[in-house]
């Protein structure tokens, strides 16, 4: 019977819309009968029509119609209405409604099958609310709402009964939140324009089964500087929400934040541009912390930090056929049991400048059949054991293999050996990604014969990767070339590298071998960190600011190397005791060799030819023994420092200097 | 070293000072005068406006350091909002950013709005960029001639090389010269910047003055001292600069679009006075009530300063 009424009743507007815009000129009466109900007029100059629309609203009865014409606009009113009405506007631009006071500009409460449509509304609290158990099923379309100090609409409920109010084509603008859903659920809110409101496009808090479809939510400026979490969408634990089919962009601010939101439904939306302007503040496409969200054909791109960031102690979120591109990184995963599949990322790079697709800080993960161009995956450690599958990575199989031994890999776009020993990984050619090898608790492997180019780290071992040989690669134009952490007993033998930053760095490794190494123009051509007893022999490195440099090292053999070019320090040892510096060439450097709190170094036999400075050193007393320095010498060799006390001036002695260059 | 940067950065402002006090008005005024024979005839008043938003700046250290590509967001903005209302021709508005926010650029810009502009007219300029009290390396203020602080120090906004040189500033009575240039029966001046009492804004700059020195203080010096008859001042200053360094042009922006005539008093008019009230609220509101952040007016132009038209009401 109800739902009879309904059509008959919208019948009836379309048929007074339509009359009214043919004769918009010819004003009607007060009151007309239209099979039933009554249609009253507001303004306009038809006798005896109303000057208020108030009067009119409380005039009329259930199933009536309120006309408002346009000539009297603006109208300074802030409207009740507790009846199932029609409100009707002449024409959505020029027929306002202006609150002009802090109160709602339009309240509906505790009524259902209200229809408010072709009005500007502003100027108020909130622009139009929603209130009471009672006031569902209301229809808001057509509108413009702009100009409130709160909420554009605000829907507000109290025993979570379903609402079904239905916002359709309206535009929402300069409000603080366009629409606030308020313990209100089942909401239907589409195809509107919902932009540059000061905090959030749509905020449903504590709402659930809403329908979000269809809707332009753009250029929301998400200036609540008390609450960091904005966004185009925000849910706060609010469930099973359908959003489907948004244009989400430019908002300042997250795409999408769901916080304590469980089993909501994102699909078919673009996700992109959205943004903060300075790094430290989060700007996601898709934030989740909840459970059992699905994430399906989105178009997720340019977000100024992770495309889709998943957060919490239990995922279970399905991450589905999404193309996720040019974010930072593309998908942050910080919570288990989830799955990734079937999604494409495109040139994804982190805050640091790392080509990551899915940087995994989890476990119990499904990534299969993922397409990954120009960007990878990142391991954070040994704990984050995944089902990783069928995955490719710049047209190559990505192989990710846990706890296997005795294998050859051949043709991939990237490794990552996790527990595994025995593994040879031999002529790979591998590019653009954020680790071409990551080794973790690995040993025994063989990466030989391998071409790295635009790689973050070239090869990447650590926890524990021991006894492993690294020989005969060739890195071009990397930002780092070997890293080694936490792991002993490696060799790193006749590689060639050419990188923007590290070419091998150890830290924390011990016992390695680096040997007959070719390494050019590296910010630090060796950087050893907190790494003991390790040998660097033979190695060849030239236009590197700083060739090698060691910090908090201790018993290393820096032997017989040849260290050119330098601009910076050919050696420098920071805080480092007890190392062997023997039989060196360091030629043409900014400084040969440079100590700070560093004591017990001998530093024997060496070349010190052409550098600007030969040796320097800071608060230190070191063994200086047979070196040659740039030219014949028969006194001892005097050589300048300073004492930390009032940095005074301090020498070493050379007591033994050599008379002619050592042949190295 | 640095002291003898800054003494120099001194003396070529003196010496620019000069230049601009004796040479620059004879040519302005000499055009003013044929100009104004010429347009007597027209009554019909243009607008002009001038949109300076540094928001790059030449030293690039980490990101997001001094950099505010918003502000360069709201200048475009602001042109298009502007050109959204009949009263505003494109070729009547200028707009400068990043690289080209040159202080010499400034000048010839401000010249420009001189020339162009006349009795009939109104003038709208608009600056952002970052901010500070004038002191020397010893945090000691400097009032350039004329002597007209009471607190000590000129209010200066800091131009595209302003983090690197010392002299590429533009201090308040500078513009206040150029300004006093405009024959407009209008001038609407907006300076949106930071201050920088609790931000590391300038190298060049110590920063235990500032302590005693608040944006309030700022704020207020600065629009006093830009204030002039048939002149609208309005500045906002805010001492934490963050990713959202950009609150007052935002809601004032918004105010110019219809916000400020829609919450005001409706004759079709956006006001400078009306979007400014509506800024202000919203300032207020997202920062509930900061003392850091103060939007401040100062009024001499008689009535409502009118910057945009709601409909074709009251623009004919």
């Amino acid at each position: 019977m109800k739902i009879k009424r309904i059509q008959i009743l919208i019948c009836l507007l379309i048929i007074i819309i339509s009359s009214t815009s043919s004769y918009s000129a010819v004003k009607e009466p007060v009151t007309s009968d239209l099979h039933g109900s009554l249609i009253l007029y507001v303004g306009g100059d038809g006798p005896g029509n109303y000057s208020k629309i108030q009067d009119a609203i409380d005039d009329s009865d259930n199933g009536d119609i309120v006309f408002v014409y346009n000539d009297s606009s603006p109208y300074y009113e802030n409207l009740r209405i507790s009846k199932s009405i029609t409100l009707v506007g002449e024409d959505r631009n020029t027929t306002v409604i202006n609150g002009n006071t802090s109160k709602n500009v339009i309240s509906i409460n505790d009524a259902g099958f209200v229809s408010i449509c072709y009005f500007t509304i502003g100027n108020g609290h909130d622009g139009i609310y929603i209130g009471g158990s009672g006031s569902s099923n209301n229809t808001i379309s057509g509108n413009i709402i702009r100009y409130n100090v709160e909420n554009g609409l605000h829907i507000k409920k109290y025993n979570g009964q379903d609402d079904n109010n239905i916002i359709k084509n309206n535009i929402i603008s300069n409000n603080k939140n366009g629409v606030y859903c308020d313990y209100s659920s089942r909401n239907i809110i589409v195809d509107n324009e919902i932009s540059r409101n000061y905090f959030n496009g749509i905020c449903l808090d504590i709402s659930s089964r809403n329908n979000i479809t269809g809707n332009t939510i753009v250029d929301n400026v998400g200036l609540d500087n008390l609450n960091k979490f904005r966004a185009g969408i925000n849910c706060y634990c609010s469930d099973e929400n359908t959003i489907y089919n948004n244009n989400i962009s430019h908002n300042h601010g997250s795409g999408l934040f769901l916080l304590g939101s469980d089993n909501n439904n994102i699909t078919k939306n673009i996700i992109s541009f959205n943004f903060e302007e300075v790094w430290y503040d989060d700007s996601y496409g898709i934030y989740i912390a909840g459970y059992g969200n699905i994430i399906k054909n989105n178009s997720i791109l340019n977000n100024s930090d992770s495309g889709i960031y998943l957060f919490g102690v239990n995922g279970n979120h399905i991450i589905m056929n999404n193309n996720i591109s040019s974010n930072s990184p593309g998908i942050y995963l910080s919570c288990p049991n989830n799955i990734i599949s079937s999604n494409t990322f495109f040139s994804n790079k982190d805050n640091y400048l790392r080509n990551i697709g899915i940087d995994i800080d989890s476990s119990n993960n499904h990534i299969i059949e993922n397409r990954f161009i120009d960007n990878g995956i990142r391991i954070f450690d040994k704990t984050c054991q995944n089902n990783l599958s069928n995955n490719k990575i710049n047209g190559k199989p990505l192989v990710y293999l846990v706890g296997q031994s005795n294998k050859t890999i051949e043709n991939a776009g990237q490794i990552v050996l996790i527990s595994c020993d025995n593994i040879s990984i031999e002529n790979q050619n591998i590019l653009n990604i954020y680790a071409g090898i990551t080794l973790i608790n690995t040993n025994k492997c063989c990466i030989i014969g391998n071409n790295f180019s635009s790689t973050y780290y070239g090869i990447n071992l650590g926890e524990s990767s021991d006894n492993n040989t690294i020989q005969d690669n060739d890195f071009y134009s990397n930002k780092n070339g070997i890293f080694i952490s936490s792991s002993v007993h490696n060799e790193i033998i006749d590689n060639n590298l050419s990188i923007d930053w590290t070419a091998i760095g150890l830290y924390n490794a011990s016992y390695s071998i680096l040997k007959d190494n070719i390494i050019k123009s590296a910010e630090y051509g060796i950087k050893i960190f907190d790494s003991d007893n390790n040998c660097i022999n033979n190695n060849s490195l030239s236009n590197n600011p700083q060739g090698i440099q060691i910090s908090w090292s201790h018993f290393n053999i820096i032997l017989e190397n040849q260290v050119l070019d330098s601009n910076e320090v050919g050696i420098a040892v920071y805080e480092s005791h007890n190392n062997n510096i023997i039989n060196n060439n360091m030629s043409n450097n900014k400084r040969g060799i440079y100590f700070y709190l560093s004591d017990n170094n001998n530093v024997v036999e060496n070349n010190f030819i052409n550098n600007k400075r030969n040796a320097l050193f800071m608060n230190c007393t070191n063994t200086w023994d047979k070196n040659y320095w740039s030219h014949p010498k028969i006194l001892p060799k005097i050589i300048k420092g300073k004492i930390r006390i009032k940095y005074s001036p301090w020498f070493n002695i050379d007591w033994r200097p050599a008379l002619r260059p050592y042949d190295i | 070293m640095k002291n003898s940067l800054i003494k120099k950065g001194l003396i070529f402002l003196i010496i620019g000072f000069f230049i601009c006090s004796c040479i620059i008005p004879s040519m302005a005024i000499a055009d003013i005068k044929i100009r104004n024979n010429f347009q007597m005839e027209d009554n019909k008043s243009e607008y002009w406006a001038l949109i300076f938003a540094v928001g790059f700046y030449s030293i690039k250290t980490d990101i997001g350091t001094w950099d505010r590509p918003w502000m360069i967001f709201n200048a475009n903005l602001l042109k298009e909002t502007l050109l959204n209302s009949p009263n505003w021709k494109e070729d009547n508005i200028h707009v400068v950013t990043a690289e080209e926010a040159t202080g010499t650029r400034l000048i010839k810009e401000l010249l420009w709005l001189i020339r162009k502009e006349d009795r009939n007219d109104f003038s709208f300029i608009y600056l952002t960029t970052h901010g500070s009290p004038l002191l020397d390396l010893n945090d000691k203020p400097i009032d350039l001639p004329p002597k007209d602080e009471e607190d000590g120090a000129d209010e200066i906004l800091l131009m595209y090389e302003g983090f690197e040189k010392p002299y590429a500033f533009i201090w308040d009575d500078l513009l206040n010269f150029f300004l006093s240039l405009l024959q407009s029966k209008g001038v609407c001046l907006v300076v949106d910047s930071c201050y920088s009492g609790g931000f590391d804004d300038d190298p060049m700059f110590k920063k235990t003055y500032l302590q005693d020195y608040t944006p309030d203080s700022f704020a207020k010096g600065l629009t006093e001292d830009l204030s002039g008859q048939n002149r609208v001042v309005l500045t906002s200053c805010r001492e934490y600069e963050s990713c959202y360094g950009a609150y007052f042009s935002t809601f004032f922006i918004d105010g110019i679009g219809g916000a400020g005539d829609f919450c005001g008093n409706n004759d079709g008019i956006n006001s400078a006075e009306e979007s400014f009230e509506y800024a202000r609220y919203w300032v207020n509101l997202t920062l509930e009530h900061s003392p850091y952040y103060v939007p401040t007016i100062h009024d001499r132009y008689p009535g409502e300063y009118p910057l945009t038209f709601s409909n074709s009401i009251g623009y004919d």
